[in-house]
């Protein structure tokens, strides 16, 4: 604490004027853009400004896409943007895309450049070049406390001078200086001061001079400076402002008389002049005392280790299916007894047989079977993905595995979105926009669709682990990545193109800062209460509804013939199958409510619980997950992944039904 | 002596002199940090597999095609 409130009086000055006058200002609306490297806090920032929920971790690339968040601020309002992190404003990927578009034309009030105290050169990297775009900047100087660990004493003030702009102490994670960033940056909105330029050295800087004086007065929109940089660095972007071929003709000879000088292309000729600047400023602005290696560097070198990393990795998951095994096994049962006695709630209200069979079957059931058989699983699971994203273990993960991905023409970062899959399809499917081509894009958001999402990991756990035993509910998690290995190995057979290098940040270990792990972990846990549960309360009603109709069996008729006689299973699984293309936890929980037990051993044999859990794992992505599909990769490549998808489920879980009497013997 | 980066030894620092290959990759590899005269240490080394290397504070993974691409010398 002590440390704490140290540094706030330490880095809470800033060389800007201390009276927020804020009287005057009209109410106008103001958009502030959180801009900055992956993995320096935007998303914290973010979440604290507006309270918003956008995804947190210590991996680079979580944000990978636009986000809106509005406040009031003395009766104003304030809309705060959230953006994919970016290294430099030359794009690679698509989140780059985004944040890039959003910065050079999305017109902010105000930039936040929110950046990483520890990595302070890096990130000053992008902010030499957010300062060439001279829009109202605010430089929000974060995670003071972790480079306080490392020994590292940053002078706020002289780093603010350095770059002619303001600049705050913060740390995020803590709440701490974020009030003065929100007023500082509405202030700095207002005034609407184009901050100055930094100057580079040598002949870069004499041809950035020579360029602005033809382009003057050109583009009234743009900078002029920067126009000129992004001209020499001849960047994509510039096509579509249909720049005069004098001009282009002029920045030519340029490039080639500097290329000739220095015997190396004019973009890292460029690069080299603004790390110089970037370097200089750090210098001077920060001070480092050497400090004993920690705990978690030592960790670190074991973890990353070439034999070590990868016993360990192996030992964590394995633990960790274990304990969330057992953790839901004993949840699950406690909440069953303490639901077993409801019944008596609805048995003696005096109304007619029909509506208390759909009170009852419907409502009722619905909801207690959703909670004693989903929550259980997934609410110490949403914990332990909190914790895996918040450490830093993924992008070890994804150092380990690189070689392995490449055969599935992924490089590391592909099996990032692909452990996402575990907690949900969705994110996944989004979180492929780290990768840097189409064709990984789409290996990557096949391979995610077949893992196991946390309502697959209900029904694998929550039927097979209970009633065969955790051995073969494991033996569906192997199952599923040989699959997903050889479905990969096709992949990338057939489908031409080639795999690009691995290139990836590796941000320090870290231990996980409780409140917004948790904070996680309960919006997660949220989203199953207010958004699945109501599903799965309508799934049972509709279901009762159904069967008093009479259309039941009529409905299972028809899917007799994939479902009895090809994967054999009994007939009402067809019904509660279709259910689950809504939520795929339904499936299980509608068994339950349907045969009014939860004891699944009354209404499928062991094989059949097999077959089942195997087809409900692979059959067809959920409804959000196919939506999500069509709108990152398009309706055609949508509909080819789904169909593909059904068949190979059918294929599997059919071949597993037929030769079931081999395999137990 | 000149040398890829992918062939320093766990622990081996070097100065880096040149960048090879397609304009995309040496402009996203000097984004990062990865500049002609910048120190770079090798902090971990797989057989085959990628390099995790550290500039200006921050570790990398590199593929090894990747890592092959920057051109070290030995520190004076
Ligand atoms: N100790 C500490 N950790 C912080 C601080 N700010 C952020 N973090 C942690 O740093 C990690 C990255 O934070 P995010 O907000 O997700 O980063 P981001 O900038 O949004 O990253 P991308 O979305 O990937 O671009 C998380 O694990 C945070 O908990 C801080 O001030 N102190
Ligand atoms: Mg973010």
């Amino acid at each position: 604490m002590l440390l704490v409130e140290g540094l706030q009086i330490r880095y809470m000055l800033t060389t800007f004027s201390e009276k927020t006058e804020l009287s005057h200002i009209s109410s106008r609306e103001i958009t502030i853009a959180l801009a900055g490297n992956p993995n320096a806090g935007k998303s914290v920032v973010f979440n604290q400004l507006t309270g918003g929920n956008q995804i947190i971790g210590n991996w680079p690339g979580k944000t990978v896409e636009r986000t809106e968040g509005w406040i009031k601020y003395r009766g104003r309002r304030i809309r705060i943007v959230d953006l994919p992190g970016i290294y430099s404003l030359s794009t690679y990927t698509e989140e780059e895309l985004i944040a890039r578009e959003f910065i050079i034309s999305g017109t902010p009030d105000v930039i936040i450049n929110v950046i990483d105290a520890s990595l302070l050169e890096r990130s000053l990297f992008l902010t030499l070049q957010l300062l060439e775009m001279e829009r109202p900047l605010l430089l929000a100087v974060n995670q003071l406390d972790v480079a306080e660990s490392k020994g590292l004493k940053t002078d706020i003030n002289t780093l603010s001078k350095l770059l002619r702009v303001p600049a705050i102490g913060i740390i995020a994670t803590k709440g701490i200086g974020l009030n003065r960033l929100l007023t500082t940056a509405i202030e700095l909105a207002e005034k609407k001061e184009r901050v100055i330029p930094p100057t580079y050295g040598g002949e870069i800087e004499q041809s950035i001079i020579e360029l602005v004086k033809s382009l003057d007065e050109v583009y009234p929109e743009y900078p002029t400076r920067w126009l000129a940089i992004k001209i020499l660095e001849k960047d994509e972007w510039l096509r579509q402002l249909n720049i005069s071929q004098g001009i282009l003709d002029r920045a030519e000879e340029i490039r080639v008389e500097i290329e000739k000088t220095h015997k190396e292309p004019i973009e890292i000729i460029i690069s080299s002049e603004r790390y110089a600047l970037a370097s200089h400023i750090t210098r001077n602005s920060q001070f480092y005392e050497k400090k004993k290696k920690t705990f978690l560097e030592n960790l670190d070198m074991v973890l990353l280790h070439p034999v070590l990393g990868y016993i360990s990795m192996l030992l964590f998951l394995l633990t960790a299916f274990m304990t969330l095994f057992k953790l839901g096994e004993i949840g699950s049962s406690l909440l069953e007894k303490l639901f077993s006695n409801l019944d008596v709630l609805v048995i003696n209200i005096p109304i007619s047989d029909i509506l208390r069979n759909l009170l009852f079957d419907g409502i009722l059931a619905g909801f207690v079977s959703g909670i004693t058989i989903a929550l259980p699983y997934i609410l110490p699971f949403y914990i332990f993905l909190s914790f895996l994203e918040n450490s830093g273990y993924l992008s070890r993960i994804a150092f380990l595995t690189d070689s392995i991905m490449h055969k599935l023409g992924l490089h590391g970062k592909g099996v990032i979105p692909i452990i996402m899959g575990y907690g949900c399809n969705v994110p996944a499917i989004l979180g492929t926009r780290i990768l840097e081509s189409r064709r990984e894009r789409i290996i990557a958001s096949f391979l995610s669709m077949l893992i196991p999402c946390s309502a697959r990991t209900i029904v694998i756990l929550g039927l097979v682990g209970i009633f065969l035993g955790i051995k073969w509910a494991f033996l569906i998690y192997i199952l599923d990545l040989i699959i997903i290995y050889i479905v990969g190995l096709f992949m990338n057979r057939y489908y031409p193109g080639e795999t690009p290098g691995l290139i990836m940040e590796v941000p320090d270990l870290r231990i996980p800062v409780l409140k917004p792990t948790l904070r996680q972990s309960w919006f997660r846990i949220k989203e199953f209460l207010y958004v699945a549960l109501p599903y799965i309360v309508l799934g049972s009603v509709l279901l009762e509804v159904l069967k008093l109709l009479g259309w039941f069996d009529v409905i299972n008729k028809i899917l007799s013939p994939v479902v009895v006689d090809w994967l054999g299973l009994p007939l009402i699984t067809g019904i509660v199958l279709i259910f689950g293309l809504l939520k795929k936890e339904l499936t299980l929980i509608l068994l339950s409510t349907f045969s009014g037990t939860t004891n699944f051993s009354l209404i499928l044999n062991p094989r059949q619980m097999f077959v089942f859990s195997v087809f409900v794992t692979l059959y067809v992505p959920c409804l959000a997950t196919i939506a999500s599909l069509r709108k990152e990769l398009g309706r055609f490549t949508a509909f080819v992944l789904v169909l593909l998808e059904i068949l190979l489920a059918l294929l599997i879980a059919g071949i597993i039904n037929h030769l079931w009497i081999y395999i137990v013997s | 002596m000149v040398r890829p980066l992918s062939t320093l030894k766990v622990g081996e620092k070097g100065k880096i002199v040149r960048l090879i290959g397609g304009i995309g990759i040496i402009k996203r590899l000097s984004d990062l940090g990865f500049v002609p005269e910048q120190e770079v240490e090798v902090i971990r080394s797989a057989p085959r597999g990628p390099i995790a290397i550290k500039v200006k504070g921050t570790v990398y993974a590199l593929g090894r095609g990747v890592a092959d691409k920057i051109y070290v010398d030995d520190l004076q």
